[in-house]
């Protein structure tokens, strides 16, 4: 019996080591890409976002200092061969599929789909993030980074947008890869 | 003794687990629409602040809070539809705590409605749709499976914005009871 105490022991204990060998980050596998010229990459500070002579409320301006950055990463496809666009696809899904990516949503139709996931607690997200996949297009992850950040804060930020605080242009940057994901998300519907 | 049980018991969840599981096959598959809404989701709905004083978001909010799942699988190819027809018979016929709640047939369509006990006869612990047949013009299979606390009187509307085909049917159920 004390056999099979230390043997489920030490078959715990490898399990988990094995596992946390296995473990590639999201963080890790984009920082690992940002060299590779198949992927296409934006980085946007969300400082840049606001206007100069926009008036926040102190309020509004501390839920902003809660988002860090917006990074897209898209892999296009442009007719070459699927067989590595597969790959990536498939180490991406791999990545999100572990336990700490929680899931929100989930879509799909035929050959899209779009996965809405966060890090984090429900009402403190350090990152959102949105995978989008398109068998004719390629795929893309939207990744919202922040520390700790409310949603229920975040609502009320959004609507700070229509007031034109928040500088929308500085967007258009990422206008190819956000058309390619809006596609996807409008043919959910 | 304990430690047997306890083992035993954390053998066993697994199991059950792969019975919630039953319809996951269909996420990946091709020529399937699929929409999966999670407790997460419904956590984070309710951590926002919506609204509240408005009652018909609030008793929407009641609703969701208590939800666990919401699958919605639907195809139109004829070889994804049989499959998703054996899932749903197998899932059906080996689980006994599901019985069959209700059985529609309008239209060319063919609904049935399956639910598992829930803590009273008003509300069930899970909630699943089976239709087959006609709709819009094309022949589809739809699967939605609910599971959480879910209020049968309340659920229709919840269908009924996320565009599930034959939440009217569900709708009638309200009437009834």
């Amino acid at each position: 019996m004390t056999l099979a105490k230390y043997l489920i022991g030490i078959t715990l204990a490898s399990l988990a080591l094995f596992s946390c060998d296995n473990s590639e980050s999201l963080q890790q596998y984009l920082v690992d890409k940002q060299d590779d010229d198949k992927f296409l990459k934006v980085d946007l500070a969300t400082s840049l976002l606001q206007n100069e002579n926009s008036d926040f409320t102190q309020e509004e301006k501390d839920i902003l200092a809660t988002v860090k950055k917006i990074n897209v990463v898209a892999y296009p496809l442009k007719g070459e061969s699927t067989t590595d666009y597969q790959t990536e696809k498939d180490k991406v899904k791999s990545i999100l599929a572990e336990e700490k990516y929680k899931t929100l949503l989930k879509m799909g139709s035929n050959n899209r789909g779009a996965t809405l996931k966060y890090t984090g607690e429900e009402d403190a997200i350090d990152e959102l993030i949105v995978f989008a996949s398109d068998e004719e297009r390629g795929f893309a992850v939207f990744r919202l980074i922040g520390d700790k950040m409310r949603p229920d804060k975040m609502m009320k930020l959004m609507n700070s947008i229509d007031n034109g605080d928040i500088n929308i242009d500085q967007l258009s940057g990422i206008g190819v890869i956000l058309s390619m994901g809006t596609d996807s998300s409008a043919a959910k519907k | 003794m304990k430690k047997s049980l306890i083992l035993i018991a954390l053998l066993a969840v697994p199991f059950f687990a792969s019975a919630q599981k039953a319809f996951d096959m269909f996420e990946d598959e091709k020529d399937v629409t699929s929409f999966v809404a999670t407790k997460n989701m419904f956590k984070l709905l309710s951590k926002m602040d919506f609204d509240s004083n408005d009652p018909e978001v609030k008793e929407y909010l009641d609703l969701i809070n208590n939800l666990d799942n919401i699958k919605i699988f639907t195809t139109e190819n004829v070889s994804v539809a049989s499959k998703m027809n054996d899932a749903v018979s197998k899932y059906t016929s080996g689980n006994s705590s599901l019985s069959e709640l209700m059985r529609v047939k309008d239209d060319g369509k063919n609904i049935k409605f399956y639910s598992k006990e829930g803590k009273n006869e008003n509300h069930v612990s899970e909630l699943l749709m089976h239709l087959t047949g006609n709709l819009d013009g094309k022949e589809r299979t739809v699967i939605m499976s609910i599971t959480g606390d879910i209020d049968l009187k309340k659920v229709s509307k919840l269908t009924k914005d996320l565009n599930v085909p034959g939440s009217d049917a569900l709708k009638n159920l309200d009437d009834k009871k």
